[in-house]
């Protein structure tokens, strides 16, 4: 090195930098999808509502339903595993893989909480018949475990209500649920 | 540097690099020291998906797995877990350096795609971001097996890859913090008490995830304004990385050590580790007084650890390559099941991030006395 410093990266490279790492942030800001892999960490811009030290939120619930109506909680980890815990709302979302559009949309919005300005169609992953009787197998060998029984998984997105300071819980609405049959 | 740079951009470039400047003996120390970290605690883990649901296949829209129509076919996923745990393994021992860090990557790049096909991406940009620089800095000039073993072309410090290396992984770091504070500062930042960002993902990963562990219960007591802070002081620091980095490189250091602790508390109250990207953190730690003292002892004569060292990386390369097909993996050595890693991942996130804070701060105390003495290294 003869007095001049190096230079690191040219102006080219430095502009490719600048639109690989902004335009997928503004892809996640400005719609519903977010590319992958892109240098994108957690946002999780969401919100709760406290009021008088309450707060509404939703939850999960898997259980299963035995051939007498009985409802048995199921532990999301043990039932899914190994796929990790934190997929289960995700699969949720997606109708737990019996879900049977062939289409998604995806919402392109001027900011953050308008997202729908425009609705876009894409193809959607249709999993087949063989695909789902698979899935089935797989989720009875999880559900029927150590004597306990059930035809049927249950899966429904509650409203609770949880006081801050104690962590008191009630359910005030229960969700709509995703029902699969397990002959 | 005896003339300044005339561009924007390479002023741009030469404060980072003087801000984010290390050595190459550093690196390869803090290539150990992460690939450790890899080894022990976050291994490539995707064999699991061989025995995945195919109907539970939901890629993302902008993935590369968008483009395949299910799950590649079993062995796949157990032949490329087989293949990052090599190159994990070389990357560590420091044996073809470079062209093992770019394997692994491509592994991370290749088995992320298609574990994010339940729906929800992990955000673990900043373990490729780092894979990706070190490559480019080329972390394995020193302390190696290329060192020792293939001297010339491989072996002996490059400044200029460094400088590149480190420059590259500061920006991103910098850029990927942003992304995470933009949109939080944007919802977040609302002056009203009757709302908390904080709760938000307290209750999700409490109540869905169901874990309550460390300080989690804690947060119940905390009283509401306090949460609130939070939720104007998180955005704003996440949004302040190229502030510090454009500074100085004590600046940067501290900024570091404070992301290393906003990550404990994190862990300590949602639950939520990021040992790997706390980890990164510190290959901005100046380990030359470790070195020294390294070189002083009887530690650092022998020659001996090299070899020792590869025998037991290279045990544990066998131990999770054996267990991935035989179907008890999990990325860690110390669990075979998903349950056991997550509780072992939380309760490594707490001295990982306390490691990280002290090591980064101490560096900076020497950054800011080399500055001092106009002893700030240039590439």
């Amino acid at each position: 090195m003869t007095g001049q410093a190096p230079v690191l990266f040219s102006r080219r490279f430095t502009w490719t930098l600048l639109g690989a790492l902004v335009l997928p942030l503004l892809v996640r800001l400005f719609t519903t999808v977010e590319p992958f892999p892109a240098m994108l960490l957690p946002s999780g811009a969401n919100l709760v509502r406290v009021v008088g030290g309450t707060v509404t939120t939703g939850a999960l619930v898997v259980a299963a339903v035995d051939a007498r109506g009985n409802e048995r909680r199921l532990e999301p980890a043990a039932l899914i595993d190994p796929i990790p815990t934190q997929y289960l709302s995700a699969i949720f979302r997606d109708g737990f893989g019996f879900e049977r559009k062939d289409s998604q949309r995806i919402g392109v919005g001027t900011h953050h909480l308008n997202r729908s300005t425009l609705q876009l169609e894409v193809p959607r992953h249709v999993p087949s018949d063989a695909d789902r009787q698979e899935l089935i197998r797989w989720l009875r060998a999880r559900v029927n475990v150590r004597g306990s029984t059930g035809t049927r998984l249950v899966a429904r997105r509650d409203r609770l209500k949880i006081v801050v300071a104690t962590g008191k819980t009630r359910v005030v609405q229960k969700g709509p649920e995703i029902v699969v049959e397990l002959p | 540097m005896s003339s300044s740079p005339d561009t924007i951009f390479e002023r741009f470039w030469a404060r980072v690099a003087r801000n984010s400047a290390t050595t190459s003996a550093a690196l390869g120390v803090f290539r150990w020291l992460y690939c450790l970290n890899l080894l022990l605690l976050d291994a490539s883990s995707y064999s699991w998906l061989d025995d995945a649901p195919r109907a539970l296949y939901a890629p993302p829209v902008l993935s590369l797995a968008y483009l395949f129509p299910s799950f590649p076919p079993a062995p796949f996923f157990k032949v490329l877990d087989t293949v990052g745990v090599l190159a994990l393994c070389f990357t560590m021992v420091g044996y073809r350096t470079r062209i093992a860090t770019v394997a692994l990557l491509a592994v991370e790049i290749v088995g992320t795609n298609f574990k994010y096909c339940f729906g929800k991406i992990d955000h673990n940009g900043v373990e490729f971001a780092l894979l990706l620089c070190m490559a480019v800095a080329d972390w394995g000039r020193c302390h190696s097996a290329d060192a020792r073993f293939r001297p010339g072309a491989a072996a002996g410090a490059n400044p200029l890859a460094a400088a590149r290396g480190m420059s590259l992984l500061a920006v991103l770091l910098a850029f990927g913090m942003v992304t995470a504070g933009i949109e939080k500062a944007y919802v977040w930042i609302d002056f009203d008490l009757r709302t908390s960002g904080f709760l938000a993902w307290y209750y999700g990963v409490r109540i869905t995830q169901g874990r309550a562990l460390l300080l989690s219960d804690w947060v119940q007591h905390a009283p509401l304004p306090l949460l609130e802070l939070g939720d104007y002081l998180a955005p704003l620091f996440e949004c302040s990385g190229f502030v510090a980095l454009l500074t100085s490189a004590r600046a940067f250091r501290i900024w570091l050590a404070t992301s290393a602790l906003f990550h404990l508390s994190n862990v300590l109250f949602l639950n939520i580790p990021f040992n790997s990207q706390t980890f990164a953190y510190m290959a901005f730690v100046d380990y030359d007084t470790l070195l020294e003292k390294l070189r002083a002892s009887r530690l650092g004569r022998g020659r001996w650890q090299l070899a020792v060292a590869s025998v037991l990386v290279g045990l544990a390369g066998i131990w999770h390559i054996a267990a991935r097909w035989t179907g008890n993996s999990s990325g860690t050595l110390l669990a075979t099941d998903a349950a056991t890693w997550y509780t072992v991942r939380i309760v490594a996130a707490v001295p990982i991030a306390v490691l990280a804070a002290t090591a980064l701060v101490l560096s900076s105390l020497r950054a800011g006395a080399a500055a001092a003495t106009g002893t700030v290294q240039a590439p």
